[in-house]
């Protein structure tokens, strides 16, 4: 009997911050039957109770009912990880425990653990390496907590550091022989620059509120050469570079200036100047792996799992319409759904989904999102999605829906309703009126009453559910929708420089085909570790996320070239040999059988005509976008490829030239592209379910998320709040049917929502949230201010 | 037609069947914009003026648009059933074209509703029940499953009038189905639109004063009722061979109208996608309710040529009731217990969606400056009891039909008339009505749900989550209702 394979369950947990000394008690979420369209109950469950003296569990327990904040202090998500094992040719995943590794000679202390985590949102803004904040355990085996000491170069010395938390290897007992590790994540602190006194001074007289970050915490120091975070500012400016700009690139984010600003804020309002602050926050992601060398002289065998860390899941009783978890499932089975999938497995899916649907409606101020004059002031100063569509095409603003049936209550109402109806067997009828992924950039009024509504996706354009989703919801209701993309007779000269990739191993290629076992392990679920930490939890691919930013992972997906996070712009080359294609844009990618199959990575914004709109559309061309070009976010664009061809070669037209500023329109010109066959990377790492460090390293899972991510919360103009962080809270019905109820950014609870306009003092502003995000960051449990939260 | 209302026609004959098929030509358009009819028009019953007489076509419109889209949902839902898996793809194509057909319908329902506002006459849900006769249908109206025989019916409502002598497909479909039906001649649905169009056309009948422009607010949108069921604007620069996305698509029409001609121009909209396509615009590409249906007839007969003895349908009866007392001859009883609960339940619900349209036209849409949530409240009620009776309707074509569950019938959605649609005078009561069919509902839902009672034995899978959805919606609509009152009850002075 041999151990021939190690594996880490779940590959991915996340880690929730919170500066409370104890993690959060376990618990999970189920639908009451009997009132099926309440808030999700939540469950307490067996929690396990670790001796920080020893690293043992010292006890199980389960509370009463889970408390997420004690005293104004929030209490962290720390996840296990479990170790599995292989034993001889067994199908099957062991866990690892003491008595099996003694059956094979070994004991606990032979394994060893390593982890590597990392902070790159400043990197990923200054685009300096030495802007990396990175903590390395090296390879260790003892019970005692590890610290996650994160450095960085522009550090103002080696002993200074940002807390990333601490790792724990769990020492195994009688009574818990399994091995496991903890994550527990820091504490939700911001870091700074190294202030001389005049220039604290000067900011302080200038603005007498703002956030000083404590003098412990001081670590960035801006005497060195490059360190340039404090007071950053993008050359070329916010959002897009006027017409004809020459100057140097920088690679922004999306949305641009993601980082807190020395006053005033936000920049949109203030003539588009973001000058940084240079915080630090102590998120971080990264990857845990373990090693086992089996037996004398035998191959040390590893295994590895991905960890990150996020704010709190604030509102723990409901889940979002798209999650991580949608954007994982699309990946591992495909964008289509198996023509001889059961009937009923469908139907459990889209009525999730349904379900989902009117849980995020419930969150959102739908009159407010919609567009509507709120107490007759100018919608347009409003954050909402629509006002955001007005900025970004230059166009008058306008409601999205008839501006007097939308109503938060009326529409879950009518969500509920097609809930109800899916769950008394009716087949949906609502196809439709779903949003495709390449209509996202539809303003007209039919496409921007398509569903989900009023929200923002990973492209910045309007959400839309994952093809997967979607095609769940089309097969429910006997309908085929057609994944063909276009097809049309296509070139054959491919310059072929790409150097091949070695084969997989066979043990990949043997396992690639094993959706169901990796869906499983995705969403394994680990002894002691609540709901919160999986990917169904996670916002999935918005602008940007609050726990990962999905969108990192298809930066290298294409070996030799990186590509950047929102869209088509090639950042980074790896090999010489395409060197010519850095600044180019990906415009288009062919793949299948003779490469007869192609998708253009982006689409044109197009809006209703004034002169007819309903029946005429026009380009929504402004003088930074003249063509209307807008991109298109690449978990849904490279589904159906990169479910037909992982690990194989595919073409990739290039603009022929660079464009580092400006998208270019597709010209089936011959001059206008130049084509390369590239080969896609393996999306997870061998035949386990873990993201590949080849498509993302540490800290890169995280980097385009706001620095610090509390800035995220006063501007993130993404309005998918229903989830991370609510928008609508303590809604009660009114005696004029409009629901009643709180900002959940209002500072006092008044029962009259607060339209948030960036500067209303009444909200809560950035500067609050720097000092004290763990008042202000108030858990939502049945739709209402959970008990003990500040109500003012 | 309601006997009230036939009176008119059948004593002055005025609207005989084939005396219309002689004298209906459409209006044409003279050089100066102006509407002028060239035909003399029926006579007009003596005891009505022209404007009155307009508001009693313009409420026969209504009541067929009404009943025709209840056929249609009918045989939409009769479809199905395990020997229909030999067709399971037709079937659904059917189907969804079938129920398509209907969501137009009242789109039309709507648009006839407006037209009423605008000529300063009351709005109409009403209808008789099923099976009903009237002089513009030369069969009666009832409630059927889908065979070759109810679509020859359906193909003939909505056929132009020329179609007969046409020498394609279409034309010879159109003689089928009148063979199959046994009528030589006759007029289909689409004849009441002609006369109304050719009477609104006529500025010496309907004067401009007769108009209301101001109910141009109050009538109902496409934006507010629409729910994006019609194609996408054209795009701005298509590939020269690129389809358009709009053509051949079907689309809601629910117009508004403020003039004379915006009220001709919306009724040959209406009319030209379905009961009289003659009107439609040559340009308009979008199947007609005939196109569908002829083509759902073809691909039906051609399966009928190889398989004589298959059904698309589920065994379920004509006209099917759960009223008490005399039987009536053309219908047929719900017999078993739990099924006419469900029926019950069914006609509940229909009297719910046609009581909450009739008090959508009566809640103000739009108050200056000022939100209010009930009009919405009461457009989201609509939609959800449709989707209720989507659902109702699907159990209900898997339950028995005869007592005691034996026999191969399956029972069916009854869409029994309630004694009135008539809404109370005040606002509150009006609320108070809606709360007092909520709870009909919940006694029907409690008793199904009732363990002892084994009401769901039966049942196919998900009734019982349904019914537990739908109680709890039905409290929480309640509540919002009792919220409401007590925002309407009035204040009370001290003295």
């Amino acid at each position: 009997m041999t151990i021939k394979a190690l594996r880490i369950l779940p590959p991915f947990a996340i880690g929730r911050l919170g500066s409370a000394s104890e993690p959060l008690d376990n618990y999970s979420i189920e639908v009451d039957e009997d009132r099926p369209l309440d808030f999700r109950r939540i469950v307490p469950q067996e929690t396990l109770v670790v001796d920080p003296r020893t690293g043992e569990i010292s006890a199980k327990r389960t509370a009463e009912s889970i408390t997420f904040k004690t005293d104004g202090r929030i209490h962290p998500v720390a996840p296990f990880l479990e170790v599995f094992a292989r034993v001889d040719n067994e199908r099957a995943w062991r866990p690892l425990t003491v008595p099996l590794l003694a059956a094979h000679g070994l004991k606990p202390s032979d394994l060893r653990w390593n982890v590597t985590v990392a902070n790159r949102k400043v990197e990923r803004r200054t685009g300096n390496a030495h802007d990396r904040v990175e903590a390395r355990t090296g390879w260790f085996r003892g019970h005692a907590p590890k610290r996650l000491e994160g450095h960085c170069e522009n550090f103002v010395s080696k002993s200074k550091g940002i807390d990333f938390g601490s790792v724990r290897y769990i020492k195994p007992t009688k009574e818990f022989p399994e091995i496991r590790f903890r994550f527990t994540p820091a504490t939700g602190l911001i870091y700074g620059p190294v202030l001389s006194p005049a220039q604290a001074k000067k900011l302080k007289k200038e603005f007498p509120d703002i956030y000083e970050v404590p003098k412990a915490r001081q670590v960035y120091d801006t005497r060195k050469p490059g360190a340039k975070w404090f007071r950053f500012e993008v050359p070329s400016g916010i959002d897009n570079p006027a017409p004809g700009f020459d100057g140097p690139f920088v690679n922004e984010t999306l949305p641009p200036s993601l980082f807190a600003i020395i006053p005033p804020a936000p920049s949109w309002l203030n003539d588009n100047v973001a000058v940084s602050r240079g915080y630090f926050d102590d998120a971080c992601d990264g990857v845990v792996e373990v090693a086992l060398v089996p037996a004398p002289g035998a191959e040390r065998l590893t295994a590895v799992a991905r960890i990150t860390a996020g704010p709190p899941a604030i509102v723990p009783d409901a889940l979002f319409v798209r999650s991580l978890g949608d954007d994982l499932d699309q990946v591992i089975f495909g964008p289509a759904i198996d023509g001889a999938e059961d009937a009923a497995e469908t139907r459990a899916r889209a009525k999730d989904i349904v379900r989902r649907a009117f849980e995020t409606v419930r969150f959102l101020n739908v009159a407010v999102m919609n567009g509507n004059p709120v107490e007759a002031r100018d919608p347009l100063d409003i954050d909402t999605m629509p006002a955001e569509e007005a900025f970004d095409v230059l166009r008058p603003m306008r409601p999205v829906f008839g501006p007097n049936t939308v109503d938060t209550r009326t529409i879950m109402r009518l969500h509920q309703q097609v809930y109800a109806a899916l769950r008394g067997g009716a087949a949906p009828w609502f196809p439709p009126l779903l949003r495709l992924p390449e209509q996202v950039a539809d303003f007209t009024d039919s496409g921007r009453r398509k569903m989900p509504a009023l929200m923002c996706g990973a492209d910045g354009s309007y959400l839309a559910l994952t093809h997967r989703q979607i095609n769940t919801i089309y097969k429910a209701a006997g309908l085929h929708r057609d994944m063909q993309y276009e097809k049309k007779k296509l070139p054959a000269d491919v310059k072929r420089p790409v150097p091949a990739l070695a084969p997989r191993n066979a043990s990949a290629r043997r396992h690639r085909n094993d959706p169901g076992r990796r869906h499983e392990e995705v969403n394994y679920v680990a002894a002691g570790n609540p709901v919160s930490s999986r990917p169904e939890t996670s916002v999935g691919n918005c602008t940007p996320g609050l726990e990962v930013d999905f969108r990192a992972v298809w930066r290298r997906l294409f070996e030799g070239i990186v590509i950047r996070e929102y869209d088509n712009l090639v950042v980074e080359v790896e090999h010489d040999s395409l060197k010519h294609l850095l600044g180019c844009r990906l415009m288009r990618v062919r793949f299948g059988e003779g490469n007869k199959h192609y998708f253009y990575t982006m689409t044109t914004q197009v809006g209703p005509s004034p002169a007819d709109t309903v029946n005429q559309s026009v380009v929504y061309a402004t003088d930074a976008n003249p063509l209307g070009l807008a991109p298109l976010e690449w978990s849904n664009a490279l589904a159906r490829m990169l479910h037909e061809c992982v690990g194989g070669v595919v073409v990739g037209d290039f603009s022929s030239k660079p464009s580092w500023f400006a998208q270019l329109p597709w010209s089936d010109a011959k001059e206008s592209y130049v084509s390369h066959e590239l080969r896609v990377r393996h999306f997870f790492e061998d035949d386990t379910a873990v993201i590949s460090r080849e498509l993302a390293q540490p800290g890169e899972l995280t980097q385009g998320l706001c620095s610090p991510w509390q800035n995220d919360y006063r501007e993130c103009s993404c309005y998918y709040w229903a989830s991370a962080r609510p928008d609508f809270v303590n809604m009660e019905p009114s005696s004029d049917a409009l629901s009643a109820g709180d900002n959940w950014l209002q500072k006092r609870r008044t029962g009259e929502y607060v339209p948030d306009d960036y500067v209303d003092a009444r909200m809560v502003l950035y500067d609050d949230l720097f000092h004290d995000w763990e008042q202000w960051v108030r858990f939502a449990v049945r739709g209402r201010d959970a008990e003990g939260e500040f109500a003012g | 037609m309601r006997k009230r209302a036939a009176r008119h026609h059948e004593k002055t004959g005025a609207l005989g069947a084939r005396k219309l098929d002689a004298e209906v030509k459409a209006p044409k358009a003279k050089d100066d914009g102006r509407v002028h009819v060239e035909h003399p028009l029926p006579h007009k019953p003596s005891e009505l003026v022209w404007r009155d007489y307009l508001i009693l076509l313009l409420h026969v419109a209504a009541e067929l648009e009404h009943s025709l889209m209840v056929e249609y949902l009918y045989a939409a839902y009769s479809l199905g059933g395990p020997q229909a898996r030999k067709h399971e793809a037709a079937v659904d194509r059917w189907r969804n074209a079938i129920l398509g057909v209907a969501k137009e319908e009242m789109g039309h329902l709507l648009t006839v509703q407006n037209l009423l506002c605008l000529m300063g006459g009351p709005i109409s849900f009403e209808r008789d029940d099923y099976p009903w006769d009237t002089v513009y249908y030369p069969f009666a109206f009832c409630l059927e499953p889908l065979t070759l025989h109810s679509l020859a019916k359906y193909v003939f409502a909505e056929m132009p009038p020329d179609i007969r002598d046409d020498e394609g497909q279409d034309g010879r479909t159109a003689r089928d189905a009148m063979r199959l039906l046994k009528i030589r001649n006759g007029h289909p649905v689409g004849e009441v639109y002609d006369l109304i169009i050719r009477i609104i056309g006529d500025e010496t009948l309907i004067h401009d004063s007769d108009f209301n422009p101001d109910s141009y607010g109050s009538q109902a949108t496409f934006d507010d009722w629409g729910r994006n069921y019609r194609p996408g604007p054209f795009t701005p620069h298509p590939a020269p061979d690129a389809s358009q996305p709009r053509d051949r698509d079907t689309r809601l029409i629910i117009a508004r109208m403020a003039t004379r001609t915006e009220a001709l121009a919306a009724l040959r909209e209406v009319a030209g996608q379905g009961e009289a396509p003659q009107h439609r615009l040559k340009a308009n590409t979008e199947p007609s309710h005939f196109d569908r249906f002829a083509t759902i007839f073809r691909e039906l007969q051609e399966i009928l040529k190889r398989e004589p003895r298959w059904s698309p349908s589920r065994r379920v009866p004509t006209n099917p009731v759960v009223s008490h007392g005399a039987r009536i001859p053309g219908v047929t009883d719900i017999e078993a217990a739990a099924s006419r609960l469900w029926a019950n339940l069914f006609n509940v619900r229909y009297r719910m969606l046609l009581t909450y349209l009739t008090h959508s036209y009566r809640i103000p849409s739009r108050t200056d400056g000022e939100r209010n949530g009930l009009f919405g409240a009461v457009i989201g009620n609509i939609f959800g009891e449709m989707y209720n009776l989507k659902t109702l309707a699907g159990i209900l074509v898997q339950l028995p039909l005869k007592r005691g569950g034996k026999g191969p019938e399956r029972a069916a959605p009854p869409f029994e008339m309630p004694y009135t649609l008539t809404l109370p005078n005040a606002d509150i009561d009006c609320w108070k009505h809606h709360r007092a069919l909520l709870g009909a509902s919940k006694d029907l839902t409690d008793a199904l749900l009732d363990k002892s009672k084994a009401n769901l034995k039966d049942a196919p899978e998900g009734a019982r989550e349904y019914l537990r959805t739908l109680r709890q919606l039905d409290e929480e609509s309640m509540a919002m209702i009792d919220q409401v009152i007590i925002g309407l009850r009035p204040i009370r002075r001290k003295r």
